[in-house]
């Protein structure tokens, strides 16, 4: 009997697909929506806590604001229960990563045992390439994916102080060479927690030996607790199990904190005596230096006047000079005018003389010319005489010759003859030698010869003779009368001769006379050459010597002037002075300050004794978590309702149908639980299967692609474990299971309760009724025909009225708080960046720069040509508390609210209010505000980077959404602190040129002098939005859900009404109504339906969208509220899509409609 | 030609592996203005004539004239067109709209229509002018009936076909609304097909057709056909 029932139970799931499909769908995405996220949670966590066990993660941080000694860490071993302990060093210091100054925190590693099992091998290092450092100088670092241009091993990393301590008092060795990369459990998340130097944010971490630091005390001590491992450090019975050991930790940190207190007091006071020592000695010394300075500067100014009353003396002095000068060149030009007078008489007298002189040498000339020509003539009667004289001479002579020769040649013929004869006698002689003889004889031919030759001669001379003789008979007489002849003209011609000379003597007389007036007048001219020449030289003399005097004196004057600015430049450079001076003085006041402000804090000596709740990553990791886990909260029910409702529907529907059937079987006599068992089964085995398959997807698929996308955040494991949420899984079944078989069961009660009878004869359909709407006649009237049949039949059921626009409320909801929350980390993004920070870049000043030179920096930046403008303020970390609570802020210190306001824009965020900073109060930002439920007029405790805590009243509270600020005014700050906040950063803005592109400006701006770090607002918006990416996944998560919701609501509604009114369709078609009229008959219903359901859903959406952003929230980011309208059309786009294609889907059952079969059943 | 003209129509239906001939090669003809009766025994193929005629269903073979038209050469599209502008369909359950008042069912009908009859009239005519606006659950089962006679007519077709529109009324309502489709037969002119297995009916039609077994028995033709009233059963 029971099988039976079973069997017709399995057929009718058989015969109705579509209907078991509809519940079985919308218990899956239900099931897989509830097990799904609430899942999510506890398996972040249990992976979480997997990675930590397997690294062996700290369960206790013990620190001192003194340190630890190597007699705490003793105190702390001998507690019982501590598995490991490691005493440890860290410090934050800066580096410049790829030229960017970064804070690195520097921890120790013991690298005497790293072995994975070492118990005091605490917070373990995750090594991803490369190894462990193994001795001095190495360093593993982090491996960091989210950066451009990550650290890589062999580089090297040289670290350096960021604050005034010099490094070598934290390090012995400051340049490490990068051997390995790693992860570590300690280190979630990519945000590493705030730092008090550089930028204020931890940038880097990484692990170097113990032995490379060099400080006396560790800074803090790791433990763990023996059997914590085997807790979920997320669970409470975690913290349970280690309770008593943080009390033991933390009453001994009292007891050992106490000690140490007296030695440090006796530092600090030691230190502040320093202090006041060096701050009244550089005051002194300032005052000394200051009034040496300016006795300098008068000197110098007094011999500056000196030396203008010199060169004016002199100056005067070659002036008089040059003037007698002038006048002595005046003198020589009257005297020259004399002499020329003189001279010019002078030349007149020469030349009259001269005339007559020269008329007299004209006669004498003459005369001589007559005188010259008779001495010719004479001479020329003398020299004829002389020829005749001297042919007679001739002859004369010649005939003497002659005659002289005959008469020696006779003589030698004589000698001759005598010579013969005695030859002739000694020839005679016999005795003669033969040679002899024959000299002799030869001697005789010779004279002989010799004697005829003279003889020849005597006849030629002869010859002439009387040739002479014939010539010349008269010869002796004519020779003396020629003789006297020439004596006679001889005489003559000297009478002339002695004429001449005597002229000639003459003209040289006139001559002589001429050459000496000459020379008179040569002299004179003389004389005038020379005064000319003399007034010529004192010309020039006079020239040269005051171009000179002029050159000189343009170098005294400028050597004059150069002085003068010297005196200028020193007079600057001595106010200079006296401000850096001045700000060295206040510098050190402040240090004084801050001094004794420590001293007044020493009193709260203590330990901190952190378990995991202090651990940033961990809390960090469990917010995340809870994050999830509160939508969780929201979505399910939902979901189940829906669920409830599409339940309802389709069962109704079904025992509708088999209202005669129902009947039969109780007329045939079985129970109506045993019918209602048919019903209540069907929809258990739908909702069974349907759980089944919603936590396939939910409990796997969920978990994965959020704790995905959370990794995106987070460095944990990529490879996910997943941890049986068994209760959740069986919780999510049971609650599908029973809600689906109350639905069904109610919807068969009504059914049940009839008496077989009335149930076998068809169920009077449902009254038709007029509907509210068409009491309003001026909008009915006004309808289609169609869409009052429409309107009537929408209100004809109301729970499928209830179910769809719920369903389809759902799905428009949430792919509204889908978009919604991309709109509104966009609108973070847009408006922090844009509306809010109107500035694009931060400059941090080298500290050591003085204000002028502040100013010059800002002056050059805002020359650059990729800079539009520049604004000096003060920037730091620091903690602001109110009521217990505290946050981490920045703090922002101006001088001047006007141009501030082009660079942030305070205002409040509903009214738009701008906001300005008065002198004693402070404006912080919205978020922090809320958090901390801190309204205006509240008076909150703000800590400043020295660690100085002082109280401010909150003056406004402006719109903010990325980090918590502070905004005072620097006179605020003084007031408050009574040290000055020193300005250390300067905001600029680009032009709009390079708005998006910051590679030309930071070039620019970079290679400044006293630049430190400059950071564009560029980078951190792109960092923020590849952050935030992650939460695509969701959004994804969210539309797929939607159309899932949408997609059953809609099937099971179109279902459900197409099999209820098949006959009415047939009478449609019968009437002939052809496809598209009977489908918008049908279908207007559903796309009025999806719309109303749409509009619902936007209010709705609105409402989730909230919820969810305030339960996602993360502490230092406020998201925006708000969504964009496109979102709102987009989500109801999206739902009519979803509308339209089930619609498609349907469209061919509606087509297959049977007409004339259904118009002949009956009912 | 005869206003509406059947040929040789078979109509086979395929049940699997089982073929039944509904109807094996009918032919008659009725003209314009007749009140026809169609009688016959459940399964004769009575239904199947009136499925055929009315647009609401194929024939395996044969030809059929309507008005001159080829209904038996129509497609689907075509056959709706049909059934929209030329045939008035009144059924044995009436087929009203339950959510539609009697007066938007006689609506649902005359708004997709070329030539309407107005409405109130149409009502008026069929004699619920006092109950037009009520729903058809708070009308008795007669009055359902003339509202659906009322949407047939109203659409002014050239054909009312009717598939035992008394099956479902006690005698006395039964023979008012066979009244009405008489009273419009002679007063409109229009054609009037009604199809009853109750052979007392047979006397009040002009012509009188016979089926059995998928065939036509035989047609008779009363020169002078009975009024309604006179007939009793």
């Amino acid at each position: 009997m029971k099988s039976m029932l079973f069997k017709n139970a399995i057929k009718t799931i058989g015969k109705t697909k579509g209907r078991f499909f509809s519940i079985l769908a919308i218990v899956a995405v239900g099931v897989a929506f509830f097990s799904g996220v609430l899942a999510s949670a506890p398996n972040m966590k249990y992976n979480a806590d997997l990675y930590f066990d397997e690294y062996n993660l700290m369960d206790y941080q013990i620190m001192s604001n003194f340190g630890l000694t190597d007699e705490d860490i003793q105190s702390l071993e001998k507690i019982d229960g501590i598995e490991g302990i490691m005493p440890a060093y860290s410090a934050d210091v800066l580096a410049n990563i790829n030229d960017k100054e970064s804070v690195i925190k520097v921890h120790s590693l013991d690298i005497d045992d790293t072995s994975l099992q070492n118990k005091n091998y605490i917070n373990q290092i995750v090594v991803e390439e490369g190894r462990l450092p193994t001795k001095s100088g190495e360093c593993i670092v982090e491996q960091s994916l989210m950066v451009e241009d990550p650290i890589e091993i062999g580089d090297t990393i040289t670290i350096r102080s960021g604050t005034d301590d010099d490094i070598n008092d934290t390090f012995n060795t400051t340049s490490f060479k990068v051997v390995g990369l790693m992860h570590s459990p300690y280190y979630l998340s990519y945000q590493k927690g705030s730092s008090n130097i550089g930028g204020g944010t931890v940038n880097y971490y990484m692990y170097v030996p113990s032995e490379d630091f060099a400080l006396d005390v560790y800074t803090e001590a790791y433990l763990t607790v023996e059997g914590a491992k085997k807790y979920n450090s997320y669970s409470q019975s975690y913290f349970d199990y280690i309770e008593d050991i943080t009390n033991e930790l933390e009453n001994l940190g009292i007891e050992r904190s106490e000690i140490r207190r007296a030695d440090i007091l006796d530092e600090a006071q030691t230190e502040l005596d320093k202090y006041q020592k060096e701050y009244e000695e550089g005051l002194q010394t300032y005052n000394e230096e200051i009034s040496n300075a300016e006795k300098q500067i008068e000197d110098g100014k007094l011999e500056l006047l000196e030396g203008r009353l010199t060169l004016q003396s002199k100056k005067d002095l070659a002036e008089s000079q040059f003037a007698s000068a002038q006048i002595q060149i005046e003198t020589n030009k009257q005297q020259l005018a004399m002499i020329s007078e003189e001279l010019a008489k002078v030349r007149a007298e020469y030349d009259s003389q001269n005339a007559q002189m020269i008329a007299q040498k004209e006669e004498a000339q003459k005369q001589l010319d007559e005188a010259s020509k008779q001495e010719e003539t004479a001479q020329q009667a003398y020299d004829a005489q002389n020829v005749i004289y001297t042919e007679y001479q001739t002859a004369s002579d010649n005939l003497n010759a002659y005659e002289t020769e005959n008469t020696i040649l006779e003589a030698d013929n004589t000698i001759q003859q005598s010579l013969i004869d005695t030859n002739n006698k000694l020839l005679e002689d016999p005795n003669l030698t033969e040679e002899n003889r024959a000299q002799l004889e030869k001697q005789i031919v010779d004279a002989n010869n010799k004697i005829s030759e003279n003889n020849t001669k005597i006849n030629e001379n002869n010859v002439k003779i009387e040739e002479i003789n014939a010539k010349y008979p008269n010869l002796n007489e004519d020779l003396t009368n020629a003789s006297i002849e020439l004596a006679r003209c001889e005489t003559e011609l000297q009478a002339y001769q002695a004429q001449v000379s005597l002229l000639e003597q003459t003209i040289a007389g006139i001559d002589e006379g001429l050459d000496a007036s000459k020379q008179v007048l040569d002299e004179l001219q003389q004389k005038v050459d020379s005064y000319n020449q003399q007034i010529v030289d004192g010309e020039n003399q006079l020239a040269t010597q005051k171009a000179q005097a002029e050159v000189e004196f343009a170098k005294a004057q400028k050597e004059l002037e150069n002085a003068t600015y010297t005196l200028a430049q020193g007079e600057i450079e001595l106010e200079k002075q006296k401000q850096e001076g001045q700000e060295k003085l206040d510098d050190a006041y402040d240090e004084l300050v801050k001094a004794q402000d420590q001293i007044d804090q020493i009193g709260e000596a203590r330990w901190y004794v952190l378990d995991r709740h202090s651990h940033y990553s961990y809390v960090d990791y469990e917010g995340a978590s809870d994050r999830i886990e509160a939508i969780a909260k929201v979505f399910p029910v939902f979901f189940y309702f829906v669920a409830a409702l599409v339940c309802l529907t389709t069962m109704t529907r079904m025992v509708d149908e088999e209202r005669s059937e129902i009947g039969t079987l109780k007329a045939l006599g079985y129970s109506n639980g045993k019918i209602a068992f048919k019903y209540v089964f069907y929809a258990a085995i739908a909702s069974v299967i349907g759980s089944i398959l919603g936590l396939l997807v939910g409990v796997f698929a969920f978990p994965y692609i959020i704790y995905t996308a959370w990794n995106m955040m987070y460095l944990l494991p990529s490879q996910m474990h997943f941890e049986m949420q068994w209760d959740i899984m069986i919780t999510a079944t049971i609650l599908s299971v029973l809600i689906t078989t109350i639905a069904s069961f109610s919807s068969c009660y009504k059914s049940l309760v009839e008496v077989p009878s009335e149930l076998m004869r068809p169920k009077a359909p449902k009254v038709g009724k007029k509907i509210l709407l068409e009491r309003i006649t001026f909008i009915w009237k006004r309808l289609s025909f169609t869409s009052k049949v429409t309107c009537r039949n929408i209100f004809r059921y109301k729970k499928r009225f209830i179910m769809t626009v719920v369903g389809i409320s759902g799905c428009t909801a949430l792919i509204v708080a889908g978009f919604g929350i991309k709109d509104s980390i966009n609108t973070i993004v847009d408006k922090q960046f844009g509306e809010i920070f109107k500035y694009n870049g931060v400059v941090t000043i080298d500290d050591s720069l003085s204000n002028s030179q502040k100013d010059e920096l800002v002056l050059e930046i805002e020359n650059s040509s990729s800079i539009s403008d520049a604004f000096l303020t003060y920037t730091a970390n620091g903690t602001l508390t109110f009521d217990g609570e505290s946050r981490d802020v920045t703090i922002t210190v101006i001088d001047d609210n006007e141009t501030f306001k082009d660079f942030i824009d305070l205002h409040e965020r509903k009214t738009n209010k701008p906001l300005a900073l008065s002198t004693n109060g402070i404006i912080i930002t919205e978020r922090m505000a809320n958090a901390l439920n801190i309204g205006i007029g509240d008076v909150i405790s703000l800590e400043n980077v020295d660690g100085m805590a002082r109280d401010f009243t909150v003056d406004g509270i402006c719109e903010n959404y990325v980090n918590h600020y502070v905004f005072m005014t620097s006179a605020t700050f003084k007031n408050t602190y009574d040290i000055r906040a020193v300005n250390n950063s300067i905001l600029l803005k680009v032009i709009d040129e390079y708005q998006n592109d910051d590679s030309v400006p930071a070039k620019q701006i970079s290679q400044l002098n006293g630049v430190e770090t400059l950071t564009f607002n560029t980078s951190i918006r792109t960092n923020f939005e590849d952050m935030i990416k992650s939460l695509d996944y969701i959004v994804v998560v969210l539309i797929i859900s939607a159309g899932a919701l949408a997609f059953v609501v809609l099937y099971n509604l179109t279902n459900v009404n197409i099999s209820e009114r098949t006959r009415e369709i047939a009478t449609l078609m019968v009437l002939g109504f052809n496809n598209k009229e009977v489908n918008h008959y049908i279908y207007n219903e559903n796309i009025l339906l999806t719309l109303i359901g749409s509009i619902v859903g936007l209010g709705l959406g609105k409402l989730l969208h909230l919820t969810i952003m305030v339960v996602v929230e993360l502490d230092y980011i406020m998201f925006g509220r708000i969504i964009n309208n496109i979102s709102y059309v987009y989500a109801v786009i999206i739902t009519l899509v979803f509308a339209f294609i089930v619609n498609q889907v349907m469209k061919k059952k509606l087509r297959n409609i049977p007409m004339v079969e259904s118009l002949k059943s009956v009912e | 030609m005869s206003f509406i003209e059947f040929q040789n129509v078979k109509k086979i239906y395929k049940m699997g592996e089982v073929e039944i001939e509904a109807l094996s090669g009918v032919d008659f003809t009725i003209e314009k203005g007749e009140f026809v009766v169609i009688a016959g025994q459940s399964g004769a193929g009575k239904s199947t004539i009136l499925n055929i005629l009315g647009g609401m269903d194929n024939c395996t073979s044969g030809n059929i004239f309507v008005d001159g038209v080829e209904v038996s050469k129509m497609d689907a599209k075509e056959l709706c067109i049909y059934r929209r502008y030329d045939i008035g369909f009144v059924f044995q359950f009436y087929n009203l709209v339950q959510n539609l008042t009697a007066k938007e069912n006689v609506e649902l009908a005359t708004q997709i229509c070329k030539n309407p009859l107005n409405i109130d009239e149409t009502i008026e005519a069929v004699g619920l002018k006092e109950r037009k606006n009520n729903f058809p659950s708070q009308l008795s089962g007669g009055e359902q009936q003339r509202v659906a006679i009322a949407r047939a007519l109203a659409k002014n077709p050239k054909l009312l076909l009717c598939d035992e529109p008394t099956g479902a009324l006690d005698y006395q309502t039964g023979k008012q609304v066979l009244k009405l489709l008489q009273d419009t037969c002679r007063e409109r002119k229009m054609t009037v097909v009604v199809i009853t297995h109750n052979l007392a009916l047979c006397p009040m039609g002009d012509k009188v057709i016979h089926v059995k077994s998928g065939k036509i028995a035989n047609i008779e033709i009363n020169e002078h056909p009975k009024d309604i009233e006179s007939i009793e059963w």
